[in-house]
């Protein structure tokens, strides 16, 4: 049966003045009690501190967690504050100060943040009295707070020139950016998960035959895994160095809630199948001549300049991901592996019901769990890590408080605090959050893959045994049609998928019987609740709500 | 009933239309991975446990060497009235002669499903289906897709490209959303829209296929670049200039960075129901 989608809490009050917007992109599901403690000071400070530096009219992004969804507002820099602002912009690009960061980064910061991961790591918390293991708790958590903070402070450096270059080539060709961005492939290996150990590790398991067999039989992840690291040859410390490195940082999140690497093998071993493969089948790097037809297509007084610009967007590239990698991500799956040796405790004495749910706890309730001085009790934690499972910030209100107003104009100011504040706003809206229209709850958007319009009543069907509930002229809304939803297509009105593209079997079969569909939503089974009125506009892409 | 190279096939009521237009598309020198084409009789026969049958089709599978596709090639599909998208069955990474044999039953069956009869009743097709099978090397795919030389939504002509990691089925069965490309007739890319990838159809080693997690920085990034662009540009104008301008449905994979044609069969027209 289909069951139906939990509704987001209702209570959602701004927390504080003026208007916030949600920030799905980085959290899209609540975060964990712990996390949402610690996380919105070091996003402040770290901002504000690259905001001076860069001249940016704006001090910070306000950040808040209400109901365990990120939230966050603009603050303005204060008045005062401008004319030193301007100053600093004239330094931007003349001095191309992101360099400067750039260097200051590989030299002292990203060592240093390794030397203390990896001093934090070889403590085995397992091994400690419980008075010890608090302790270390506490230095965990002081190292994850200074980590959020340094990695906002590089925010600028990591994010201005790639802005920079897509305002500039925006303006000169007003092309999709997608084919320019992807020439700066290549330029920043740890995005694509490639770093000195994971290219040892590949190249060991491509001298060995043994290796290759066992990475693509149908054992088990974890397993594979295993076997790997106890290798006696050079194999066994590749594998043993590769999980040193990536094993304990926080897989896809920010949020220490979520799992480490380690916590996931399959996700480890898919990585290193197309680490394997990579390296045999494809050649990463961008050839001159995908630079040069792209080049082509920047009127010709620009290209100089197109040139500079890109130099700097390759230079920088890296940084991007790696301010996250070394910073707080790796400190938060530092974190977790504390607050889990602390929680498996708890659990073996039948405090709480599992060790994950320790996350579930603010600090002080931690401390007072540890201390056995009371603290919140199993069924709460597990309540709250249900929660977090279910809920989804697609269901959180986009906005809250005040009305979002537009930008002020920026007539009248100096140069190079336009270009700045440009680089800085196009950057955001194309690598950071999705695009505005997707967080309208009145529509969920796709792609229209057969044309035509029809309204009808969604029905949400999670698997083909409840293809039986579907009545002639419903809307199938679901994750993806199999080619067993041929023989309900005659009965329906209009299909709307999560996945798929226009050229999928079942886009193809709809156009030929003629009914609307719209593909590729991501999220419409979540979003449509069964029962639903809807209206579909296989044309335009659109799927709408209709009022009951 | 004899098995043919896939070459040779020409003959469309006893090797069925996909066959006819993979032998049609080697001969002019296209990228076809090589195999055979089984006729409807011969198709019969290995399913009625015809002891002949099932020996020469163990000496065609002798021959094949590694993993091979069987593909359906039923008569009357894939004309210009219905397209049978999806309605019989494909089985991939297929090894070994009693693999083979039982891929080819999967395939015949699949024109009695009861899906494919509601097809076949719906666009008025004859539903005595005749059904013939295609056998070739299984194209190892590191990326693969679908290619129209139009666009099927607006009807505009220019050429669409949908592409995945893996094994192009992902594309077929909606299994993700996969990154989409538009070019001109000259081959200028007009968008690129990088899709949802997080899921590929790998071959497993000992045969057959599986739904696999793809890692996690691939997901969303395009898995086409410019050059592969350029090499299915080259592809479809082959096509054209062998089949006319069209609209054709082409599946496509790159292997170690070649392209090949999968399968090629006409666009069928909106209906207007």
């Amino acid at each position: 049966m289909n069951s139906p989608t939990p509704s987001a809490p209702t209570a959602f009050e701004a927390p504080g003045p003026g208007s916030w917007s949600v920030d799905a992109a980085h959290f899209p599901r609540p975060v964990s009690h712990f996390q949402a403690e610690i996380h919105p000071q070091g996003i402040t400070s770290g901002f504000l501190e690259c905001a001076r530096r860069y001249g940016l009219l704006i001090d910070t992004l306000d950040f808040r967690f209400v109901n365990g969804f990120a939230y966050s507002s603009v603050v303005p820099a204060a008045e005062a504050e401008i004319p030193a602002r301007f100053k600093a912009a004239e330094d931007v690009f003349r001095n191309k100060i992101w360099r400067e960061d750039l260097a200051r980064w590989d030299r002292e910061v990203k060592p240093a943040s390794i030397k203390t991961h990896q001093a934090l790591l070889a403590v085995d918390p397992a091994t400690l009295s419980d008075d010890e293991l608090m302790t270390y708790v506490d230095r965990c958590r002081d190292n994850l707070q200074r980590m959020i903070h340094q990695h906002h402070s590089f925010n600028l450096a990591a994010i201005l020139p790639v802005g920079d270059f897509m305002a500039h080539v925006g303006a000169w060709t007003g092309l999709p950016m997608g084919e320019f961005l992807a020439l700066t492939r290549g330029s920043a290996p740890e995005s694509a998960g490639s770093f000195p150990e994971m290219d040892r590790l590949a190249e060991e398991i491509r001298n060995s035959p043994d290796a290759r067999k066992l990475l693509e039989s149908g054992q088990a992840s974890a397993d594979i895994l295993e076997r790997l690291c106890n290798q006696p040859s050079s194999l066994g410390k590749a594998t043993r160095d590769y999980l040193g490195v990536v094993g304990d940082r926080l897989l896809n999140s920010l949020d220490t809630g979520e799992p480490s690497a380690i916590e996931v093998p399959e996700a480890l071993i898919a990585r290193i199948r197309m680490a394997v493969q990579q390296h045999e089948h494809q050649d990463v790097a961008v050839t001159e001549a995908e630079v040069s037809r792209l080049r082509e297509k920047i009127p010709s007084e620009h290209r100089a300049q197109f040139d500079e610009l890109l130099d700097e967007v390759r230079l920088m590239s890296r940084l991007r991901d790696e301010r996250g990698f070394y910073s707080d991500v790796w400190a938060g799956g530092v974190m977790r592996r504390a607050l889990l040796a602390a929680g498996a405790r708890l659990a073996a004495q039948g405090r709480i019901e599992a060790a994950a749910h320790l996350v579930e706890a603010s600090y002080k309730e931690i401390q007072a769990l540890l201390s056995r001085n009371g603290g919140p009790g199993a069924a709460e934690l597990a309540e709250r890590a249900r929660y977090r499972k279910e809920q989804r910030a697609e269901n959180a209100p986009s906005e809250l408080g005040d009305p979002a107003s537009p930008p002020p104009p920026m007539d009248g100011l100096p140069p190079e605090v336009i270009r700045v504040m440009t680089a800085l706003g196009t950057a955001i809206q194309s690598l950071g959050a999705e695009p505005q229209d997707n967080r309208d709850t009145t529509v969920v958007k796709g792609i229209g893959a057969s044309p035509g319009t029809y309204s009808g009543i969604a029905r949400v069907i999670d698997s083909t045994e409840d293809l039986g509930r579907l009545e002639e002229g419903d809307v199938l809304i679901t994750a993806a049609t199999t080619d067993s939803f041929n023989i309900v297509l005659p009965l329906l009105g209009a299909i709307v998928t999560n996945a798929g593209g226009l050229l999928s079997h079942a886009a193809i079969v709809g156009r030929e019987y003629g009914i609307p569909a719209v593909v590729g939503t991501r999220n419409a089974t979540a979003r449509i609740a069964d029962g639903t009125p809807v209206t579909v506009d296989g044309t335009t892409g659109e799927v709408r709500f209709d009022a009951p | 009933m004899t098995p043919i190279p896939l070459s040779s096939a020409c003959d469309e009521q006893a090797y069925g239309g996909k066959a006819t237009q993979l032998g049609a598309a080697i001969r002019a020198g296209l990228p076809v991975p090589e195999g055979c084409a089984l006729d409807t009789a011969f198709v019969d026969a290995i399913a009625s446990d015809d002891p002949g049958a099932r020996a020469e089709l163990a000496g065609i599978c002798a021959q094949i060497p590694g993993p091979v596709a069987v593909r359906s090639s039923a008569i009357g599909e894939d004309s210009g009235g219905a397209s049978f998208a999806g309605q019989h069955a494909t089985v991939l990474n297929v090894m070994g002669f009693e693999a083979v044999s039982d891929a080819v039953m999967v395939v015949r069956k699949s024109a009695w499903t009861e899906s494919a009869r509601a097809y076949r009743d719906r666009v008025g097709v004859d539903t005595d289906i005749r059904m013939g099978v295609v056998i070739q090397r299984l194209v190892a795919a590191e990326v693969a897709g679908v290619l129209f030389t139009c666009n099927p939504v607006t009807g505009q002509d220019e050429r669409v490209v949908e592409a995945v990691w893996g094994l192009g089925e992902a594309v077929v069965q909606g299994l993700v959303i996969p990154d989409c490309y538009r070019m001109d007739r000259a081959g200028c890319l007009i968008e690129c829209r990088p899709g949802v990838k997080d899921i590929r159809i790998q071959r497993l080693p000992g045969g057959l296929t599986a739904k696999e997690a793809v890692a996690e920085h691939l997901v969303e990034h395009p898995c086409l670049d410019a050059e592969k662009l350029a090499a299915l540009h080259v592809l479809v104008s082959q096509c054209e200039s062998v089949f006319g301008t069209g609209p054709h449905d082409i599946e496509w994979a790159f292997e170690r960075e070649i392209p090949y044609l999968l399968q090629l069969r006409p666009v069928t027209k909106y209906s207007s129901a």
